[in-house]
């Protein structure tokens, strides 16, 4: 069955994106990201010293995978360094794809939607290609569509907590109002059941990154999330029962055995 | 002349943005260049001229979420 889905210029086949972070060496790195067969990997930029070679053999490295690259503005607080950070960005990775990211909350790193919605703006014009972090807000959501925003990226749970889906209500709201434009959970994944959930909701996608190369074994935790986010998507497809609130029989009851009408 | 790199105080001779990271031993592929919080482009690396105080934030790629 052919489920592939067009983001912005491209078009994809897996439903994870997935974070390069926090793995124990490359070549986990490596081997979880062909496990999980995910499409879209993301990258950051940071300072670095001469000395350290400015990071050209780690890109060199991720470039050999051969996947598309989702540069994040990690660490901004506001829409200007975010901007600014964006711009670099498309020099060094050479795409017009960037991840709003601006953190409004060192705590939990809550996403700064009023700065979100200023930066979005400002880097369409510019012909970014914005993926936008938000949180679950309905609003801010239609508005970053309104904004020619095609990829919106709602939590899940703050990022790298692993709680999974807090707010269900929310989000699927958000499928059921925003049903033209992609919606990827980013951040707060935890277990395949998350994922899975996410896919039920009838999100396009899911991003990903902790949950992977934090756990024990990250290949076979990538394995269980590729096929999770394909489960999750043939059921949505599927399209699943109403829930109901007093149980119904799946056995016939005509014909059920030892039944004695007692009226007569 | 003294600028700001990456958050550290550096003295630096040359004035030109080109010549300064060439300095400072960066690879010119490898890196993008911010002065004083706006993005500079390679290609104007040349023309930018760096001031007394002037801060760079010089970044390459990075592993991320």
């Amino acid at each position: 069955m052919d489920d592939s889905w067009q983001v912005y210029d491209v078009t994809l086949q897996s439903r994870l994106f997935l974070g390069t972070a926090q793995y124990p060496s490359p070549s986990i790195m490596k081997a979880a990201v062909e496990a999980s067969n995910a499409q879209v990997l993301t990258t950051s930029l940071r300072r670095q010293a001469p000395a350290t070679g400015g990071g050209e053999t780690w890109w060199k490295q991720l470039q050999a995978l051969g996947r598309h690259i989702l540069p994040n503005t990690a660490g901004c607080r506001n829409a200007k360094e975010a901007i600014t950070l964006a711009q670099m960005a498309r020099e060094l990775f050479e795409t017009n794809w960037i991840k709003l990211e601006i953190t409004g909350d060192d705590y939990n790193l809550q996403p700064n939607t009023l700065e979100l919605l200023v930066a979005t703006e400002e880097l369409q014009k510019q012909g970014f290609n914005v993926f936008a972090y938000t949180t679950e807000d309905l609003v801010v959501c239609k508005r970053l569509k309104d904004l020619g925003c095609q990829v919106i990226m709602p939590w899940g749970s703050p990022i790298g907590t692993g709680k999974g889906i807090l707010n269900p209500y929310a989000l699927k709201t958000l499928r059921e109002r925003l049903t033209d434009v992609n919606l990827v959970v980013d951040a707060g994944i935890g277990l395949p059941s998350h994922v899975a959930q996410v896919m039920e909701l009838g999100f396009d996608g899911v991003l990903l990154n902790t949950s992977i190369a934090r756990c024990d074994d990250p290949a076979q935790m990538a394995v269980a999330m590729h096929h999770a986010s394909i489960s999750g998507r043939l059921a949505y497809l599927a399209g699943a029962i109403a829930e109901r609130e007093t149980a119904v029989a799946s056995t016939p009851v005509i014909g059920t055995p030892f039944w004695q009408s007692k009226e007569n | 002349m003294r600028i700001l790199v990456n958050g550290e105080h550096v003295d630096v001779e040359a004035s030109n943005l080109c010549d300064i990271l060439d300095q400072l031993g960066y690879q010119p592929d490898d890196v993008v260049v911010a002065r004083n919080l706006e993005f500079v482009s390679r290609t104007q690396w040349a023309d930018c001229i760096v001031e007394e105080n002037d801060t760079l934030d010089v970044l390459s790629a990075m592993f991320g979420g």
